[in-house]
């Protein structure tokens, strides 16, 4: 990578946030769980918003689940990520929805209900973001 | 819950007696000129003066002020020489309950509700590294390493949403933003004008697909303010009072973030709440709103509100906008002055300035017949809120 080469924005940097992006070092796909009354906590947060317990273990899911909606954005906002790219929801199996990619689908092969995978890429931004692949 | 029987003495007890706003159409086109007419505070200056003139009411009787946009409590009072009991700061739909309230309680007898930007000549920016509204709405920043970004590619999921459930298509959502422009073709002030049918809508680019240009708002600057008062103040004012005969509120927080309450429920468990009390406070049947105001910073907000207010059932949004229904001559007029979409993106504001306008037969060329009650309703980011005005 050169200097020139304009960079992906990093990741929201909260103060409950960062074991989310070290566990996805690891190639994990981990979310704060109370540990009293079993509620995903998603994004992390200082408390379970179900029962106010401060326990939270950040706990791995399957990393399955289906896809809700997605974009396809054509207009450029950060000049780290070329258009156009696609943006999806999926609905984890455990639950919790969560924002990401799919990778190794044209987006206009993309469609409701599809089937999902946790997968892991590596950035040249210093971190490894979770991403999504139909599931084999 | 509200109670029912102290909100019922909420009715009709403020009235909206003076409006006020800036040239949108001519300060858009001096800013392409490369001009810039003023800066937030500016503009709230401009639609201040212009609401205190219309009104009659002096500048001494301001008891309170309400702010929204990115102008502060203190300095706008300061610019204005207004020294108020109360501030606050709200959008615009809950500003006018917030002003409806104080006057109804007797903690002020008239409230300056005043709104500034100078969004487009300062460049504000609603997605990418520097969107603004991130410390309020986690949403807006959280997903920026995938990519996610602006309030209109949220809208954008969840119409597509919308269109896998139901089959709702791009070009019925079309008529959405065809309608309007329909409007503004007979609004001086409005910033967009030119004709547009459907294929011309369909015609224009993705900006996130599947919302194409005309779906979003414009981004342009200007200033609104209202003048509200008790009913008895108004009598010997220059304007006939606007009433602000029923209001709600309810907001979806929880999940926010995690977007749950938007694309699993369309905002519906909101809706549902404020239908419920709006309609009651204010003594007005669904069937007799003459017209509604929807808050439509994209034109998706328009059909999720008309499906989760009961104006069409749900999933029949898409085959009710495509009939023609909002436009003029329609069975529903929806934003008649070409709301955010055509006329001024002033945040809800101009919706209420043109309801006011509605209701006191002052609208020009695009005036209702016959219109007594006008409903504004707003859900942008989960903060439903709902107002019916009426003029008798």
């Amino acid at each position: 990578m050169t200097s020139e080469t304009p960079a992906r924005p990093q990741p929201y940097d909260g103060f409950y946030d960062r074991p989310f992006w070290e566990h996805a070092a690891r190639y994990e796909l981990r979310l704060p769980r109370c540990t009293g009354c079993g509620s995903y906590v998603w994004p992390a947060a200082p408390v379970c918003d179900a029962c106010l317990s401060p326990d939270l273990e950040w706990t791995a899911v399957s990393g399955k689940g289906k896809l809700l909606s997605w974009v396809v954005f054509h207009r450029q906002y950060f000049p780290g990520i070329p258009t156009p790219y696609n943006c999806i929801l999926v609905e984890l199996d455990e639950g919790p929805l969560f924002i990401s990619n799919l990778v190794g689908l044209e987006n206009d092969a993309i469609d409701f209900d599809l089937r999902l995978e946790v997968d892991f890429l590596d950035l040249a931004e210093g971190y490894t973001l979770p991403v999504f692949r139909a599931a084999g | 819950m509200a109670n029912r029987d102290e909100i019922a003495a909420l009715r009709d007890a403020a009235c909206i007696v003076g409006i006020g706003e800036t040239d949108y159409a001519l300060d858009y086109e001096r800013h392409r000129g490369g001009a810039v007419s003023h800066d937030s505070y500016g503009y709230a200056a401009t639609a201040f003066a212009r609401a205190l003139a219309d009104s009659g009411v002096n500048k001494g009787e301001i008891d309170a002020v309400v702010t929204a946009g990115p102008i502060s409590d203190e300095r706008i009072c300061e610019v204005l020489g207004v020294n108020p009991a109360w501030t606050a700061s709200a959008d615009a739909g809950r500003a006018v309950i917030q002003a409806a309230t104080w006057i109804a309680s007797g903690l002020a007898n008239t409230v300056a509700l005043i709104y500034g930007n100078n969004q487009r000549s300062g460049g504000t920016q609603y997605g990418g590294p520097r969107a603004t509204g991130g410390d309020g709405r986690l949403s807006y920043v959280y997903y920026a390493p995938w990519g996610m970004t602006s309030q209109g590619a949220l809208y954008a999921m969840m119409f597509r949403r919308h269109m896998g459930l139901y089959g709702t298509t791009q070009e019925e959502l079309g008529h959405i933003a065809v309608a309007e422009r329909r409007w503004a073709e007979s609004n001086p002030n409005a910033v967009m004008r030119k004709p547009m049918d459907i294929d011309a809508y369909l015609a224009a680019r993705y900006v996130c697909e599947p919302l194409r240009l005309f779906d979003y708002c414009l981004v342009n600057d200007g200033g609104v303010c209202l003048i509200m008062t008790r009913p008895d103040r108004a009598a010997d004012l220059a304007q006939p009072p606007v009433y602000v005969s029923g209001f709600a509120s309810a907001e979806l927080d929880v999940d926010a973030t995690q977007l749950r309450p938007r694309m699993v429920d369309f905002y519906r468990p909101a809706h549902d709440r404020v239908r419920a009390q709006v309609y009651e406070m204010s003594g007005v049947a669904q069937g007799d709103i003459d017209a509604l105001q929807v808050y439509d910073s994209f034109t998706c907000h328009v059909l999720f509100a008309l499906e989760g207010f009961g104006f069409c059932s749900e999933g029949e949004g898409g085959a009710f906008v495509a009939t023609g229904a909002l436009g003029p001559g329609g069975a529903l007029p929806v934003n008649t002055s070409g709301g955010m979409l055509s006329e001024s993106y002033m945040q809800g504001w101009n919706h209420q300035a043109e309801i006011a306008r509605q209701l006191r037969g002052q609208a020009g060329a695009r005036q209702l017949d016959g219109c007594s009650a006008i409903q504004y309703i707003s859900d942008a980011s989960g903060k439903c809120a709902s107002i019916i005005y009426r003029n008798d």
